[in-house]
């Protein structure tokens, strides 16, 4: 989205300008004000819409899962800002409602079973993909790729552990069973991003979205 | 004291911004599912 490389752009030049910075941390800030702009917005956006269909916690669980995960085994990405929030959005909402729609359904064997199972396959998926390189930030060194491939799988062990641990001792709670399955399809969103076909899915998304967009 | 207040305000945002930067980028952005462009000096060698 140029808006927001425009307005991340200005404010590193004025900061650059007040604090006397070089080029080089000049640009530097830009990359993470766009970033802390991005997260600001698509927070505002993503939690507010939440908030108005009373979901707002499944979805911060799911996205707290999501992201952490994100962060160490990377996954696929759009091309731009304004892309990836109309489906980070769609995403996360319809992850908040699967998780309160399928509750009646599931009792605390079969949360545990799928936990359990959404594990296994995510340990298969991080340590067969990831990570997955952005496209503008290629990770090449090998050490570094063996890292976050050992971050990712301790990552699904230890949220493994918690939610099962949860899962025993809280959950008889109809509620708490909805949070923990969002964190569970909060995690297999993720998945999807790192699989090849989620990737050629997100790819043909984003092919979708730049003919649905308006050209100035 | 109102410019001192400033300057600590706006190294305050710097920092944070720096830290964003560096630290959050590999292999993805913090929070956001959408990688800005990365200046070539961040970029893995």
């Amino acid at each position: 989205m140029a808006a927001l490389r425009d307005v991340a752009s200005g404010f590193a030049h004025y900061l650059a300008g007040e604090l006397s910075f070089d080029q080089k941390t000049t640009d530097t800030i830009r990359y993470g004000m766009e970033i802390l702009l991005g997260a600001i917005v698509q927070g505002v956006i993503i939690i507010g819409a939440s908030y108005l269909l009373g979901i707002m916690p499944y979805v911060v669980v799911a996205l707290g899962t999501l992201s952490i995960l994100r962060l160490l085994s990377g996954g696929a990405h759009f091309s731009t800002f304004g892309r990836c929030t109309v489906f980070s959005t769609s995403m996360a909402m319809s992850v908040g409602y699967l998780a309160i729609a399928v509750t009646p359904y599931m009792d605390k064997k079969a949360v545990a079973l799928s936990v359990a199972l959404t594990a296994f396959i995510a340990l298969y998926l991080a340590s067969r993909w990831a990570p997955v390189d952005s496209p503008s930030k290629p990770t090449t060194r090998e050490d570094k790729r063996r890292a976050y491939k050992r971050l990712s799988s301790l990552y699904v062990v230890f949220w493994a552990i918690i939610v099962t641990l949860i899962v025993f001792v809280y959950g008889g709670r109809p509620p708490i069973l909805s949070l923990i399955l969002a964190s569970t399809g909060g995690l297999i969103a993720q998945l999807f991003s790192l699989h090849p076909s989620g990737r050629r899915f997100v790819g043909a998304v984003d092919d979708v979205l730049s003919k649905c967009s308006i050209r100035r | 004291m109102l410019r001192q207040m400033k300057f600590k305000f706006l190294s305050a945002i710097a920092t944070i911004a720096l830290a964003v930067a560096i630290s959050g980028t590999q292999p993805a952005s913090w929070w956001v599912l959408y990688q800005p462009e990365v200046p070539e000096h961040l970029k893995d060698g």
